[in-house]
């Protein structure tokens, strides 16, 4: 029976269906066979992360209304042989799929998938109990600022609430060139503040939108930091132990820029 | 780095930040909505205005944690200066 | 006052009278039951155009004769129509007739779902992530990048037409279709429409003798 975990965060736009991507990918390049679920029904992106826009013929939508077999609806992953998406209907609404058909879909998939990653849209309506109903962990995704930790207080209440009370937090969009000027929270900052225990810390990178782009998960891009730091993560989610990423050797700035060039560290 | 740091007077943002984050998660957490504070804090000087005369202009209630207490839990403080006794003595 | 034997309902080509012939004993019946129905708001039908949906199979050659005098007389209606109940969900929208179409002046947006008996003609792009169904052609002067289906119904002669045709999945009746991936994207107009069991793809070019 595989595991099924949600990321969450509450704010949107924090990054969760990028580290659904990544961890999915990165999850399946270690060898596990992954299903990726998009939650967020009505304004579905997980497809365009992933690169499978072009392929969706059945959706999440049509395997709860009956309309195709669960398997006719999994789309497999370009690059990766035991890696699928259950990708979701953009013309529906999150209000058009309960709880019980999503714990439905999510402990059928259990059965053949060792990890079942779910993308909880933002929010804490129907979208966020639909997709936290089958999970049996959570992820919760922060980015370094009031507005974010707040929110992801307010969801971690929620999933506690709910009885799931196995979680870990990803602090994403870390620029450590900021966190050392004092521009920003850093990583102890928000672990005072939400006594959660931390699963991962991504840095803010540029390769991510080039990624995004592409419809190719960073996590397969070795030169880049915060492919790193998801390979990391999901090396974790596995029990691995991994020791976090020395975020200060990726500066930005002229100097280093400068040192980069004639190969000093 | 740390040197300057010491004959700075100036907090840097992310210690503003923090500080406004706790508030703010304590309270978030205390549940207590805005509404809910502001009839708090009228009840509480109607029964004080009985016995004391309150100077309005600088009163301030709000939820916060006390260090004294254990657990962290939130705290209604209230301050409320008092301009005389309305009880003659 | 709900008898679902008869129902009627109005729309903007007129009023229909649903019939369902099985619920009543015989046709007396039913009549009776009409003339009562249409009773209630009868100044309403004066002049109007009447369409009756039933099971024509249980009305005979005097029986029709009968129940149209009553219409025309009683009730003053302009004009009858009877269409077939049984065959009504059966019939598929066959040939291309110009008399069904469905126009619409704007881009149709992601989330958005158009659905027509008919054909439909978009002057706008058809975004990615909308879907468009028709028993008809659909026609598209501008971008199609979302879900079609035409000929929705089974009518496989119906065609999908595009300035630039790049659609997520492609439908004509029962078959289906993907743009191929790879390849480069053409920058002219192009024809969608089946061929023996598949669907082909042919550009819209107004030389031919290239």
């Amino acid at each position: 029976m595989g595991e099924s975990i949600v990321v969450t965060s509450g704010k949107g736009g924090v990054g969760k269906t990028t580290t659904t991507a990544n961890i999915g990918t990165g999850l399946a390049a270690l060898g596990k066979s992954v299903v990726v679920i998009d939650g967020d029904t009505g304004l579905r992106n997980l497809d365009v992360l992933m690169g499978l826009e072009n392929r969706i013929v059945f959706t999440l939508l049509d395997v709860v209304e009956n309309k195709c077999r669960l398997k006719q609806a999994l789309i497999k992953d370009k690059r990766l042989p035991n890696l699928y998406l259950l990708p979701t209907a953009q013309t529906r609404d999150k209000d058009d799929v309960t709880p019980e058909q999503m714990l439905n879909l999510v402990t059928e998939l259990k059965k053949e998938f060792d990890y079942v990653i779910i993308d909880c849209p933002a929010g804490i309506e129907q979208g966020f109990e639909n997709a936290i109903v089958g999970a049996d962990r959570a992820l919760i995704v922060v980015n370094p600022e009031v507005t974010s930790v707040r929110d992801s207080d307010r969801v971690i209440g929620k999933l506690d609430a709910r009885g799931l009370e196995n979680h870990h937090l990803i602090v994403n969009r870390i620029n450590y060139q900021m966190t050392k000027n004092g521009d920003m929270l850093d990583v102890n900052d928000i672990m005072d503040s939400l006594a959660i225990k931390l699963i991962g810390v991504v840095p803010d990178d540029r390769t991510i939108t080039v990624s995004t782009n592409k419809g190719e998960p960073v996590v397969l891009d070795n030169k880049a930091y915060a492919g790193q730091a998801f390979r990391n993560i999901a090396r974790r989610i596995t029990g691995e132990s991994v020791p976090l990423m020395d975020l200060s050797s990726n500066q930005e700035g002229f100097f280093s820029s400068l040192k980069k060039m004639f190969g000093i560290k | 780095m740390e040197l300057f740091k010491i004959f700075s007077t100036k907090a840097s943002s992310k210690d503003v930040a923090k500080e406004r984050l706790k508030l703010i998660l304590i309270h978030d957490r205390s549940k207590i909505s805005p509404e809910l504070l502001e009839s708090i804090k009228e009840d509480i000087l109607r029964v004080l205005s009985k016995y004391v005369e309150i100077d309005n202009g600088e009163i301030d209630v709000k939820i916060t944690s006390t260090e004294e207490i254990q657990g962290d839990s939130p705290a209604l403080i209230a301050s409320i200066p008092i301009k005389r006794m309305k009880n003659d003595v | 006052m709900f008898d679902d034997n008869i129902i009627i309902k109005g729309n903007r080509d007129g009023i229909n009278a649903i019939i369902n012939m099985n619920k009543f004993k015989d046709f007396d019946e039913m009549l009776e039951a009409l003339i009562k129905r249409l009773s209630i708001g009868k100044v309403f039908y004066k002049g109007s155009t009447l369409k009756i949906t039933t099971e024509i199979k249980y009305i005979n050659e005097k029986q029709f004769g009968k129940l149209k005098n009553v219409l025309f007389e009683q009730f003053l209606i302009k004009d009858c129509i009877f269409e077939d109940k049984e065959e009504k969900s059966s019939k598929t929208f066959s040939g291309i007739y110009e008399g069904r179409t469905k126009f619409l002046r704007r881009t149709v947006r992601s989330g958005q779902v158009i659905n027509y008996p008919g054909n439909v003609v978009i002057i706008g792009d058809v975004n990615a992530g909308s879907e468009i169904y028709a028993a008809g052609n659909i026609i598209v002067l501008g971008a199609l990048r979302g879900y079609v289906h035409a000929g929705f119904g089974g009518n496989s002669k119906s065609i999908v037409a595009a300035f630039y045709l790049q659609p997520e999945i492609l439908q004509i009746a029962d078959i289906m279709t993907r743009s191929p991936e790879d390849s480069p994207k053409p920058q002219y107009p192009e024809v969608a429409r089946v061929k023996g069991d598949t669907i082909i793809v042919e550009p819209y070019l107004l030389n031919k003798f290239i």
